[in-house]
């Protein structure tokens, strides 16, 4: 090599050296400017109250609140498709499908959807779109538990969502920027035609579920319900007590066996298998939470991401949609703060989904608050200890 | 020339380094990322976390060591042995098997680990129906250790064995004749000449073999979660997963990396010194050898089943477990009685109707095509630049550091990009592209380096020197006479390389996005219950079928077109034989074998130049 070389070895090393220096820089995101409702948008009418287990239902929901906040989704529709040129980015826990988008693009034209789904990686992911500068979603999502990153970081942008419309009895549970959008929770998920389900993690322990029963090893959560109630130490045993006996298996695809009989028990939450063989049902101490939707602080399309989040959480065309359509059954089953009505028109695997979380939580389920979430938290990490060492 | 080489090796140099520069940072930069958030800040916690789990840390090393190293050994004697009957025995159906033996490697791994999970579940896979029906009640557990070595040597045997078939191939016979006249056995002769004049190249292959396996996620991850949850692969993937209320560990687990990446890189090593002599066991003579041709006698009954089985096991079954899949609505036992009342085709029409499946097709071709096309240019032109240059320390470390991604599991080459990608995303925003997903496919770069300088090293100087004596320039040397010598080799490092890109999950699972998904990724999102509303089994089985069929057509379809333009070539050889005899001093047409090719090919191109 002369020393013609050497230098233009030397300039190419220097730029890539310049080229990771400049990344040390941390970009900081412009924060968006809020949006404001057009005109008040609170209304003044009471929510006609039920309770449900932890969540308050508003009977009158769609007579009495919905007129008020489809008012303001038009409002927002119009600023939506006037900035970042329509384009609106959705990172969930799950991907949304076409089929899902295409509702929502039918109803709004001039919008065009990113989606990506993260599962647990969607803190991640939207606080590194943040320290990178990349563009971020527009809306955020999650449980207490899972979005808890989200929350002390600060990613909800202060939304007060009231003044768009929605009851303030949605926000018992949660934080005032945090939509409640729908509910899930832990179920045992059973191939009826092969077994019988015990109604107790403890019942599981009996010698006919020997090598029947699953769980997925990023879904200890199952566990964390009975934790809170009879103690750590008691749900650890449990757990060593499940996997000593060759009851519990630690399964990537728990869908497969669970459909063909092989491991007729699932641990874990909704079905997404359409085989009638199968069926959901809560079980004693099982966790039900509900999850929220939100603007992101670092959102470049703020009225975007709040239009989507009120049309998924309560649009009731597309909530009858998801109701009684088998390729809209997958979505999350909606919030149970919703009418009665709603849930009563379910049909297929979203009525099994539905009834199974509704029954546990009028069975008195426990369910995640603001208050509980760090007890959660560590209890579910305790679990994650025991199952996966 | 000189300008083209440094600009080969600076962007070989941007492919490999950086990553690696990158992943070192992050595991001295703290917790999460190594910029751009508060935790982010100098210190070598990682790796005094790393020092406090050192029980973990051997456990780990020992259930890699065992399940990677197995699965190698296994894989190994598998493909020398079926290379062996292809190539070195008079056994039936050589061309079928040789055949049947690269279908499993078209297939995605992630798809083949799942149509495994399918084949091998207790009750109801097709395999455990299949051995309930023979005496002793044999039942094979899917989830054991052991079952998941062997799944992974059944999965990457074609590698190997794609490998081993030109070693064998370009052997020259007349040792293991000379034994055998000297009244040795075949198994004696195996083992005195046949695997003595072998071992440099199987060595190399069994270190890229594991390193392949190393870097493998898919078995590990469907079939691993208890018994194989200390396997690296798993455990940097676990690492990367966010736990509740808590943020993934990528510090500790680029920690991890550096430290199995210096493993690794110790083995490469290790192989590089014991091969430095590999020349002195060459024995292909250039000119009239042949390999010898073992006659099977009575054996051919026996090794024809063995291999009847090993098709079953790798081919047959894992595909029928796919159509099985395909053509029920959801997953269910085989019977005849299911087969009769549930068994429907609209899945293969929906994914034919499906647009993002033609989406993430022409990504993966994109992808493919463009990486391996990157990384064989590249690593032609360097690799040439540094065969042709002066053995200097300089060009010592250059040739070290440019076969070097070898040694980089794909595991670790996908978190290390992943993290780049992110950290450069300010200056050049490419993550979640298809451009990054080009790059990172591009770090086997290796492959087409070795190859291309192997290649280099048997093209004769003084064609070179006739050029530049004739008055053509290096490059025009290069591009007229270098270039087309060294073409077919490309052309083929190319086929393996796009192949690879064509089913490669690993580098994707980390950096793709739905925008820039290749269609691995997305299968892979339908057959999993954790996509939710694009979980649709049957349509990923049947998406994973018609894929195995494209890539069967276009890898074989490539083959032909190369098979073609060596006879269209071999044609114009003899005219130029017969035209010019005296240029060439060519031996006898009927005698000449690749060499004499090579050089008559190359004679006619300085003999243009000369006209000029």
């Amino acid at each position: 090599m002369n020393v013609r070389t050497t230098r233009i070895g030397g300039i190419a090393a220097a730029a890539a050296g310049m080229l990771l220096l400049s990344s040390c820089s941390s970009p900081g995101a412009a924060a968006p400017d809020p949006v404001e409702p057009g005109g008040d948008g609170s209304t003044a009418a009471a929510c006609d109250a039920v309770q449900v287990g932890a969540i308050t239902r508003c009977e009158n929901f769609y007579d009495d609140f919905w007129p008020e906040i489809d008012r303001q989704m038009d409002a927002l529709y119009e600023t939506a498709r006037e900035t970042d040129g329509g384009r609106v980015v959705i990172w969930d826990w799950y991907e949304l499908s076409p089929d899902v988008i295409a509702e929502f693009t039918g109803r709004y034209p001039d919008l065009t959807i990113e989606t990506r789904g993260l599962t647990y990686n969607l803190s991640s992911a939207i606080i590194s779109a943040k320290a990178t500068g990349a563009r971020n979603t527009d809306v955020i999502s999650g449980s207490l538990v899972s979005a808890a990153a989200m929350t002390d970081e600060g990613y909800w942008a202060d939304v007060d969502w009231t003044a768009f419309g929605v009851p303030e009895e949605f926000f018992t549970i949660g934080a005032p920027e945090m939509l409640p959008d729908s509910v899930n929770g832990s179920l045992m998920q059973v191939n009826v035609d092969r077994i019988e389900a015990p109604a107790t993690l403890e019942g599981l322990l009996d010698p006919q579920y020997e090598g029947k029963v699953s769980v997925a090893s990023y879904n200890a959560n199952v566990f964390a319900g009975y934790g809170l109630d009879r103690g750590e130490a008691a749900m650890t045993d449990l757990i060593g007590e499940l996997k000593s006996t060759g009851t519990l298996q630690v399964l990537e695809d728990q869908d497969s066996p669970l459909s063909s009989g092989d491991v007729p028990i699932a641990l874990g939450q909704t079905l997404f298998n359409p085989n009638p063989s199968l069926g959901v049902s809560p079980y004693e101490d099982a966790g039900v939470f509900a999850q929220f939707s939100g603007v992101n602080v670092d959102a470049k399309n703020p009225a975007g991401g709040m239009l989507w989040t009120l049309w998924n959480a309560y649009d009731p065309d597309w909530l009858q949609l998801r109701m009684t359509d088998e390729r809209f059954s997958t979505t999350q089953v909606p919030y149970p703060g919703l009418p009665t009505s709603l849930f009563d028109s379910a049909t297929g695997l979203m009525e099994t989904n539905a009834g199974a979380l509704l029954d546990g939580l009028q069975g008195g389920a426990i369910t995640e608050t603001v208050d509980t979430r760090d007890e959660w938290i560590a209890m579910i990490n305790a679990a994650d200890a025991a199952l996966n060492g | 020339m000189r300008i083209a080489t440094i600009i080969a090796g600076a962007v070989i140099f941007l492919l490999l380094a950086i990553p690696l520069v990158v992943q070192v940072i992050t595991a001295f930069r703290g917790p999460f990322l190594p910029f751009g958030v508060s935790t982010a800040r100098w210190s070598a916690e990682n790796f005094v976390t790393l020092w406090s789990l050192r029980e973990d840390f051997w456990a780990v090393l020992g259930s890699t060591a065992a399940f990677v190293g197995g699965s190698t050994v296994l894989s190994l004697l598998m493909a020398f042995g079926l290379a062996w009957v292809t190539v070195r025995t008079d056994a039936p159906l050589r061309r079928v098997i040789s055949v049947l033996v690269v279908v499993p490697f078209i297939i995605p791994p992630i798809v083949k680990a799942q149509a495994y999970l399918l084949m091998l579940s207790p009750e109801s896979g097709v395999l455990n129906q299949v051995l309930r029906l023979l005496p002793g009640d044999l039942v094979i557990d899917p989830y054991s250790f052991s079952t998941m070595i062997v799944i992974q040597a059944l999965t990457n045997v074609t590698f190997p064995y794609l490998m081993i078939v030109p070693i064998l191939t370009s052997m020259d016979g007349s040792l293991e004749e000379s034994a055998r006249v000297s009244g040795a056995s075949w198994p004696q002769t195996l083992r005195r000449v046949t695997l003595p004049m072998l071992w440099p190249g199987l060595l190399g292959v069994a270190v890229l073999t594991f390193i392949l396996g190393l870097g493998s996620l898919e078995i590990p991850l469907l079939f691993g979660q208890e018994s194989g949850k200390s396997i690296f692969a798993l455990k940097l993937w676990t690492l990367i997963s966010a736990g509740a209320g808590e943020l993934p560990q990528y510090g500790l687990a680029a920690a991890w990396g550096c430290v199995f990446l210096v493993i690794t890189t110790i083995a490469f090593v290790v192989y590089l010194r014991a091969t430095r002599n590999a020349e002195r066991r060459a024995s292909i003579s250039g000119k009239g050898f042949r390999p010898t041709v073992m006659r099977l006698g009575a054996w051919k009954l026996p090794v024809m089943l063995v291999i009847l089985v090993f098709v079953l096991l790798t081919a047959v079954l894992p595909l029928f477990a796919l159509l099985w899949s395909a053509i029920t609505p959801y997953p269910i036992a085989f019977s005849f009685e299911a087969l009769a009342a549930q068994t429907q085709f609209g899945a293969f029409g929906a994914v034919l109707g499906d647009p993002e499946f033609w989406a993430s097709l022409g990504r993966t071709l994109v992808i493919a095509g463009g990486s391996a096309t990157i990384a064989c240019v590249a690593a032609t032109v360097l690799a040439y630049g540094i065969a042709r240059s002066r053995r200097t320390g300089w060009t010592r470390a250059v040739d070290l550091f440019a076969s070097s991604s070898v040694a980089i599991p794909a595991v670790i080459a996908g978190f290390a990009m992943f993290l780049t990608f992110m950290v450069i995303n300010p200056v050049i925003p490419l993550a979640g592209t298809i451009a990054a997903l080009v790059i990172a496919y591009s770090f086997r770069v290796s492959i087409a380096y070795r190859a291309g300088y192997s290649a280099t090293l048997q093209i004769r100087m003084e064609l070179e020197e006739a050029a530049l004596v004739s008055g053509a320039s290096a490059f025009e040397g290069f591009r007229r006479i270098v270039a087309p010598l060294l073409a077919p080799t490309v052309f083929a490092v190319w086929i393996q390389m796009f192949i690879l890109g064509t089913n490669e999950f690993t580098l994707p699972a980390f950096l793709a996005t739905p925008e820039s998904r290749p269609l691995s990724v997305y299968m892979y999102a339908m057959i999993s219950p954790r996509s939710a509303q694009l979980y649709a089994p049957d349509q990923g089985a049947a998406m994973a079928l018609i894929f195995t069929l494209l890539v069967f057509a276009i890898g074989y379809g490539l083959q032909w077109l190369v098979s073609l333009r060596a006879i269209g070539r071999s044609s114009r050889r003899v005219a130029v034989v017969e035209a010019a005899p005296e240029a060439l001093g060519a031996p006898a047409p009927a005698e000449t074998t690749a060499a004499p090719d090579t050089r008559s090919i190359a004679a006619q191109r300085v003999r243009e130049l000369t006209r000029r």
